[in-house]
């Protein structure tokens, strides 16, 4: 278990990192989502020990590493870059760790060979980094962090330099040695569909601070502010009120007035924050908002279809990503009602 | 068709400018070299244009006198050490440079190259000062020092090249699996740094050789290298030894050039 209290970096005056407070439970994946520069790498340099921190507590299963230099915190890590060391084999890039901690050279070869067999990769002990693929090496790379049988293994966005095929692969393996290998781990992305599918648990990070930390199921359907709400669902949001009445919520937006059941909601001026899926052409009855648009652009997507339209005298964008066979017939320049599905959106602090 | 006709012959008649300059400048780099090496092969007394004595005369003369073995001597005394210690003083600096958090590292950087961008002739004054006052004219160490001194830029910017091509997180990956921070140095950056430190050897050692100005000034009895020797030998008289002796420097540098060409192109990754 990893614990971080208070943790703090700041070079100079600039903070990277603003009193981190967040807890990655044993086994658990966490994965730290921030645009560029919210501080995510920084973090997970704080943790790995290669930056030292300015203030606040680490506590990796109990013990304080706080002050512990990086070669004693005993936590395995993976670069974008694959980091192998281009002068030895698979097998001397695997086996490094076991030599530090003097290992039997019989216990090595026997870990280095089911390491590999981990990764699957068996036979490629004998060949250098150069000789192989760059999904390959960052298999070689994860082999290398956890074979000395670290608790925690950090990733700084261990995917990014690789393809998009290569990467949804790399995704499942990464799946698979976790669940096999069962370490905690703290991932480091600014892709969500990575966090959505590799997390338990994601911490949206914003200017080093931690802004939510939850699961990516909660924090997309039901977003604590407002950056959650776009960062992370992507969702539009739009200026609305809200009043509680008869156990429910009143909520006016765009021109419009229905009613939703959203516990524990704020009142008063908020923003609803909505997926472009939730918003659809009205066939006949609506079940939330009714919003009269013009439909300024029709894009085709293959699967479905999105329709950028513009509503009232302001001219508020609106994006709607409807199933293409729906989308027919509808054409640029031609007016129709959109329906703003309530009970799929959720209400932020404005 | 006619516009792009004469565009045509305009652009032979540029490339065939540009081929005539070209070769030019290719014969104006050599041909001294070439002339030196043709005289080496003569028996003149004089420096006659052309020559008239063919013979091997001269590197007779330059292979059993002993002041011109002695010259060829000091050289290796002194360029060999002073070639080792630039390396020494070269590889911590880089590696400080590069992937240390220092203040002013620009103008750190910008003194290492000091010796390179300074007139030679002025920075030797001022040495020579400097020696005068310390005793140190003539000195052997003192020469030493002031030859690494002079080949450190060259050989800092080759080092520095070679790190900059180096992901720096390796040592932190390395540090990650349990080695300490020299630990870590050592297994990774120096040990991929080899290459680089033996082109940057072979080029302070170049450097040193092929040095005559600070020579010319520092050097006393027996610190007189080859380059002094023939500056000295044209200097007082003209010896025709110095033709030879010329032509056997000329040619040994260029092979050393050549293999630390060799060195740094295996070496480098792909």
């Amino acid at each position: 278990m990893l614990e971080l209290i208070g943790v703090t970096k700041k070079y100079g005056e600039v903070a990277a990192v603003q009193s981190c407070t967040l807890t990655v439970n044993t086994g658990e994946f966490v994965t730290l989502l921030g645009p560029s520069g919210s501080g995510k790498s920084t973090l997970l340099s704080l943790i790995a020990g290669f930056t030292p921190l300015t203030e606040g507590t680490m506590l990796l299963d109990g013990r304080d590493i706080s002050r512990v230099s990086a070669a004693e915190r005993g936590i395995g890590v993976v670069f974008q870059n694959y980091a192998l060391f281009p002068h030895m084999t698979i097998f001397e890039n695997v086996a490094y760790g076991l030599h530090r901690r003097r290992w039997t050279t019989d216990r090595i070869r026997q870990r280095v060979e089911e390491m590999l067999e981990l990764i699957g990769l068996p036979q490629i002990a004998k060949r250098r980094p150069d000789q192989l693929s760059g999904g390959q090496q960052q298999r070689v790379a994860l082999a290398r962090a956890l074979a000395f049988q670290p608790s925690l293994l950090l990733m700084d966005e261990p995917l990014g330099a690789l393809d998009r095929e290569i990467r949804d692969q790399m995704q499942q393996e990464i799946r698979r040695i976790h669940r096999e290998a069962r370490p905690s781990v703290v991932y480091v992305t600014h892709n969500r569909e990575e966090a959505f599918a590799l997390s338990d648990r994601v911490a949206i990070l914003e200017s080093g601070q931690v802004r939510a930390y939850d699961t990516a199921h909660t924090l997309y359907t039901r977003p604590a502010n407002r950056f959650v709400a776009s960062f992370f669902g992507a969702h539009q949001l739009f200026p609305a009120k809200a009043k509680a009445r008869d156990g429910a919520l009143e909520v006016s937006a765009l021109d419009t007035t229905a009613r939703m059941t959203a516990p524990g909601t704020p009142d008063g001026d908020v923003l609803l924050a909505i997926g472009a899926r939730d918003i659809m052409p009205a066939n006949g009855a609506a079940s939330g908002l009714s919003v009269p648009v013009r439909i300024d652009d029709v894009v085709y997507m293959g699967d479905t279809t999105r329709l950028i339209c513009r509503h009232g005298p302001s001219s508020t964008r609106i994006i709607s990503e409807v199933d293409s066979q729906l989308a027919q017939g509808l054409s640029i320049g031609s007016d129709t009602v959109l329906d703003v599905r309530l009970e799929r959106a959720a209400l932020v602090a404005a | 068709m006619t516009e792009q006709l004469t565009k045509n012959r305009w652009d032979t008649v540029g490339q065939a400018t540009f081929r005539v300059i070209q070769i030019l400048a290719i014969i104006f780099c050599i041909a001294p070299a070439l002339i030196v090496l043709l005289y080496s092969f003569y028996e003149d007394v004089f420096i006659n244009f052309p020559p008239v004595r063919p013979g091997l005369g001269l590197y007779e003369n330059l292979f059993t006198q002993k002041r011109w073995l002695d010259a060829i001597w000091v050289s290796f005394l002194i360029c060999i050490p002073a070639a080792l210690l630039t390396v020494l003083l070269v590889v911590p600096a880089a590696i400080a440079l590069e992937r240390a958090k220092i203040r002013n590292r620009d103008a750190l950087e910008f003194t290492a190259l000091i010796p390179m961008l300074i007139p030679t002739t002025a920075y030797a004054v001022g040495v020579y000062i400097i020696y005068l006052e310390a005793g140190l004219v003539g000195n052997y160490w003192g020469i030493i020092f002031t030859e690494s001194i002079v080949a450190a830029p060259a050989s800092f910017l080759i080092v520095r090249a070679a790190l900059r091509r180096l992901p720096h997180n390796l040592d932190q990956v390395a540090m990650s699996l349990g080695a300490s921070r020299l630990k870590a140095l050592l297994d990774v950056t120096v040990r991929l740094l080899i290459p680089a430190m033996a082109v940057s050897t072979l080029f302070a050692f170049i450097h040193a050789f092929n040095d005559a100005t600070f020579i010319v000034f520092l050097a006393g009895p027996g610190t007189a290298t080859v380059a002094k020797t023939i500056f000295d030998a044209l200097a007082y008289a003209i010896e025709p030894e110095v033709a030879a002796l010329s032509g056997v420097f000329m040619l040994f540098v260029m092979l050393l050039v050549v293999i630390g060409q060799v060195v740094r192109r295996k070496t480098q990754p792909r």
